[in-house]
C-alpha cells in the first residue's frame, strides 16, 4: 500500500490546517460586511496563493505549499495526489448539498411562471454566451474546433443562478415568500438541475472524443439514473429516513448514510462515463426532497460541508491559479456585459410571459443575475477538462464576486421604487 | 343565474347541501350515520348519491338505514346515476351546488393504489367543493370535540380558518388548535455558512411571532372566534407532512386543511403536493375546505 511519508504528512497537514484557519478568518471578516463566507474564502485563497504570498513572500509560500510552488518535483507528488483527492471530495460534497436545496415539488407548485422564467433565463444567456464566443474567439482564447463547446459552456455559466445567495438576500429583504421570491427560488432550482445535466453532457462529449462511449449512451444513462433516483430512489430514502433517524445514533447515523449515498451515487455516474458530480447532485436532490429529513439534520450536513469542505475547495482556487497574471480586463468586461444583459433580460422576459407585472419581472431579472458557488465549480471543472483556460476562469470568478456584491443593492433599488 | 355567479363571493360555509356517496361497502351504514349527524346539526339537505342501478334489495337496505339514522324524508334525496363513479359524483355535486361531500376512505392505501388512485382520493384531488374524508366512521357518531386546522401562507387559509371556527361553534368543540405550517426551503443553506446558532434561533422566533400576529389579526375578523377555546402553534417542516405528523400525535377528531391550488395529477403524487402527504395516510377525519373564488 502506498502511503504518505513522514515529511509528506507534515506538509499535507500544515497546508490543510493553514487553508482552514485562514479561510475561517476571512469568512468571519467578510461576514462583518454582510458578505457571504465564500467570498472571504476565495480572497483567502488568492492571498495565500501565487498572486500574493507566492509573489511577495515566495519562501513562505514554498514552505506552506511546496506541492503547489514546485509541482515538478517528484517528491511532492504524493501530497499533490492527497490534496487533489481532498479537493475532489469537497466538490462532490458541495454538489450534494447543492442538490439538497432543489425541491422539485416547489418547482411544480409554481407552475407556468417558474417554467417560463427558467426557460428564458437559460435560453437567452446560453444563446448570448454562444454567440459571444463565436464572435470573439480570440478574446476567449479558443481554437476554431472548440468554439461550439466553449460557447455553450460560457452560456451555461451565464445562465446559472446562485441559489443560497439569492435565498439569503430574499429572506433578509422579506421577499422570500412573495410571488417574486417563490418564482426566483423555483426557477433557480430548476436551472441548477438543468444546468448540471447540460454541463455533464458537455463534459461527456469532451471525454467521448477520447473514449468509445457515445453521446446517446451518456444521455440514456443520465435519464435512467436521474429518473430512478428522483422517483423510486427518493421514495426509498424517504421511507427509510424515519427508521434511520430513530434507530441509529443521531446525527452520526444519518450523516454517514447521506454522505455514503452521495459517494456511491458519484461513483456510479463516474463509472458509467458521466462526471461524478452529477451523481452527487442527483442523490442530493433525492435526499433533500425527503419530508422525513429533520431540519436539524439538514442543518448539520450543511454546516459540516460548508464549514469544513467548502473552504478547502474555494481556497484552492486561489492557491492554484494566479489571479494577477491571468487578470484580463477586456475579457472580464465582455463577460460582464454578456452576463448582466442576457440574464437580467432573459429572466425578466420569462417572468413577464409567465404572468408577473413589469416591475416584478425586473426584480426577478435582477435577482436571477446572482452568480455563485456553482459557477466557480463549473469553471474549475471546465478548466480541468481543458474547455477554458485560466484567464477565462479568473473572469468567471470575478463575475461571481461582483454579481454577489451588486445583486442585493440592485434588487433593493427596484423593490424600493414601488 | 348561472352556477359561477351563484358561487361567487360565497364562503365555504354554511353547509346548506351535503352529499354522501352510498356504496354498500361494509362501512356504508357508518358513513351514512356520520352524514346524517352532520347534516342534522348543519340543518342541511342531504343528497344520497349512488352510482349504478339500485336493486330492490339495495333500496330496502337503504330505507332501513335511513330510518335508523332518523333522517326525515323531506331532508334527503336519493340521486341515482350511471357511468364513471368519480365523474358522476362530481357532476351531481356540481349540478346541486353541494357545499360538502362526505366520503368513507381507507386510512392508508397500498403504494400501487396510491399512484393509481382510489375513488375518494380521486375526488379529493379534483373537487371544486369541500370534502370530508372519514377513515374510521362510526355507526354511533360522536361530535368533533377536538378540531385542528392547518393554515399557511396561502390566501385560502383565511377561509379555512373561518370554516374551522364555524364548525367548532356548531360542533360545540372543546378546543380548536390552529397550526401554522411554516416552511422556509433553503433556510439551512442560506444561513449555514454565516450565522450563529443564536441568529438562526432569532430568525425562527421572528417567523413564529409574525405568524401568530397574522393569525390573531385574522381571528379578530372572524365572528364567533372568541367563544371557542383556541390554541395556537407554529410548526416547521414541509406543509402537509408536518401537519400529518402533528395530527398523528395529537389525534384530533377533525382536521381542516386548504384545498389544493389546482387539480392534482400524477406528477403531484410523484413529487408530493401538500395534500398528498395527508391522502397517503389519513391521520384522522379530514375536511378539505374549498374556498370558492380561489
Amino acid at each position: 500500500m502506498v502511503k504518505l511519508g513522514h515529511y509528506d504528512m507534515i506538509v499535507f497537514l500544515v497546508g490543510l490546517g493553514s487553508i482552514l484557519i485562514i479561510a475561517r478568518l476571512f469568512a468571519e471578516l467578510f461576514k462583518q460586511f454582510k458578505l457571504p463566507s465564500v467570498l472571504g474564502e476565495i480572497v483567502a485563497g488568492v492571498l495565500l496563493g501565487p498572486s500574493f504570498l507566492g509573489f511577495f513572500f515566495p519562501e513562505c509560500f514554498e514552505y506552506l505549499f511546496p506541492f503547489i510552488a514546485h509541482p515538478e518535483f517528484t517528491s511532492t507528488i504524493p501530497v499533490q495526489y492527497a490534496m487533489d483527492a481532498m479537493i475532489n471530495i469537497s466538490v462532490i460534497m458541495l454538489l450534494f448539498i447543492a442538490g439538497m436545496e432543489v425541491q422539485l415539488p416547489l418547482v411544480i407548485e409554481q407552475g407556468k411562471v417558474a417554467l417560463s422564467t427558467t426557460f428564458f433565463s437559460m435560453l437567452i444567456p446560453i444563446g448570448v454566451g454562444y454567440v459571444g464566443v463565436l464572435m470573439l474567439p480570440d478574446l476567449f482564447m479558443v481554437s476554431n474546433g472548440d468554439v461550439g463547446i466553449v460557447g455553450f459552456f460560457i452560456g451555461v455559466v451565464l445562465s446559472i443562478t446562485a441559489l443560497p445567495v439569492i435565498a439569503r438576500i430574499l429572506m433578509d429583504m422579506k421577499l422570500f415568500k412573495t410571488r417574486i421570491g417563490m418564482t426566483i427560488i423555483a426557477s433557480a432550482m430548476l436551472i441548477d438541475l438543468l444546468g448540471w445535466l447540460i454541463f455533464s453532457v458537455l463534459l461527456s462529449m469532451i471525454d467521448d472524443s477520447e473514449s468509445s462511449t457515445s453521446l446517446s449512451y451518456t444521455l440514456i444513462s443520465i435519464i435512467l439514473f436521474g429518473g430512478f433516483m428522483l422517483t423510486i430512489g427518493s421514495k426509498l430514502i424517504d421511507k427509510s429516513l424515519p427508521w434511520v433517524q430513530t434507530k441509529f445514533s443521531w446525527p452520526g447515523g444519518v450523516l454517514t448514510l447521506s454522505l455514503g449515498l452521495c459517494f456511491l451515487g458519484a461513483a456510479f455516474t463516474e463509472s458509467i462515463g458521466i462526471h461524478s458530480i452529477l451523481g452527487a447532485f442527483i442523490v442530493g436532490i433525492a435526499f433533500g426532497d425527503s419530508a422525513n429529513l429533520r431540519d436539524r439534520t439538514r442543518e448539520i450536513i450543511h454546516q459540516f460541508v460548508t464549514n469544513v469542505f467548502a473552504p478547502i475547495f474555494f481556497v484552492s482556487i486561489g492557491l492554484y491559479v494566479n489571479f494577477v497574471d491571468n487578470f484580463n480586463l477586456p475579457l472580464i468586461s465582455v463577460l460582464f456585459v454578456l452576463a448582466y444583459t442576457s440574464k437580467i433580460f432573459g429572466a425578466h422576459l420569462g417572468a413577464r410571459i409567465g404572468g408577473l407585472s413589469k416591475r416584478d419581472s425586473w426584480a426577478v431579472g435582477v435577482a436571477m443575475n446572482t452568480h455563485g458557488v456553482l459557477e466557480i465549480i463549473l469553471g474549475s471543472l471546465a478548466m480541468a477538462a481543458g474547455i477554458i483556460n485560466e484567464e477565462v476562469f479568473v473572469a468567471i470568478v470575478v463575475l461571481v464576486v461582483v454579481s454577489i456584491i451588486t445583486s442585493a443593492p440592485m434588487l433593493k433599488r427596484i423593490v424600493r421604487k414601488d | 343565474m348561472n352556477l359561477a355567479n351563484q358561487l361567487k363571493n360565497r364562503l365555504p360555509y354554511p353547509f346548506e347541501t351535503i352529499a354522501v356517496a352510498v356504496t354498500f361497502s361494509p362501512r356504508y351504514k357508518a358513513v351514512l350515520s356520520e352524514a346524517a349527524r352532520i347534516s342534522r346539526i348543519h340543518r342541511a339537505k342531504l343528497l344520497l348519491i349512488h352510482v349504478g342501478a339500485l336493486t330492490t334489495q339495495q333500496n330496502r337496505k337503504l330505507e332501513i338505514v335511513i330510518e335508523a339514522c332518523h333522517i326525515k324524508p323531506e331532508h334527503y334525496e336519493i340521486k341515482q346515476l350511471q357511468g364513471s363513479v368519480v365523474q358522476s359524483i362530481l357532476k351531481v355535486c356540481k349540478e346541486n351546488v353541494v357545499d360538502l361531500l362526505i366520503l368513507g376512505a381507507l386510512k392508508k392505501e397500498s403504494v400501487l393504489q396510491h399512484y393509481v388512485g382510489s375513488i375518494a382520493r380521486k375526488i379529493s384531488r379534483t373537487a371544486k367543493f369541500s370534502i370530508l374524508l372519514l377513515p374510521d366512521p362510526k355507526e354511533r357518531p360522536k361530535r368533533f370535540k377536538n378540531v385542528v386546522v392547518a393554515i399557511n401562507d396561502s390566501p385560502k387559509s383565511s377561509f379555512t380558518l373561518s370554516t374551522s371556527v364555524y364548525i367548532s361553534n356548531i360542533e360545540n368543540a372543546t378546543e380548536l388548535y390552529i397550526v401554522n405550517e411554516e416552511y422556509i426551503p433553503m433556510f439551512e443553506s442560506a444561513y449555514a455558512d454565516s450565522s450563529t446558532d443564536k441568529e438562526i434561533e432569532e430568525n425562527k422566533k421572528e417567523a413564529i411571532t409574525e405568524r401568530k400576529e397574522k393569525t390573531n389579526k385574522l381571528l379578530d375578523e372572524i365572528p364567533g372566534a372568541s367563544s371557542i377555546d383556541i390554541k395556537q402553534r407554529v410548526i416547521f417542516g414541509k406543509p402537509g407532512h408536518s401537519i400529518q405528523v402533528f395530527s398523528k400525535c395529537k389525534k384530533p377528531d377533525l382536521l381542516l386543511v386548504n384545498s389544493p391550488k389546482k387539480t392534482l395529477g400524477f406528477l403531484d403524487r410523484l413529487f408530493p403536493n401538500h395534500l398528498e402527504y395527508l391522502l397517503e395516510d389519513l391521520p384522522c377525519n379530514l375536511l378539505i375546505v374549498h374556498s370558492r373564488g380561489f
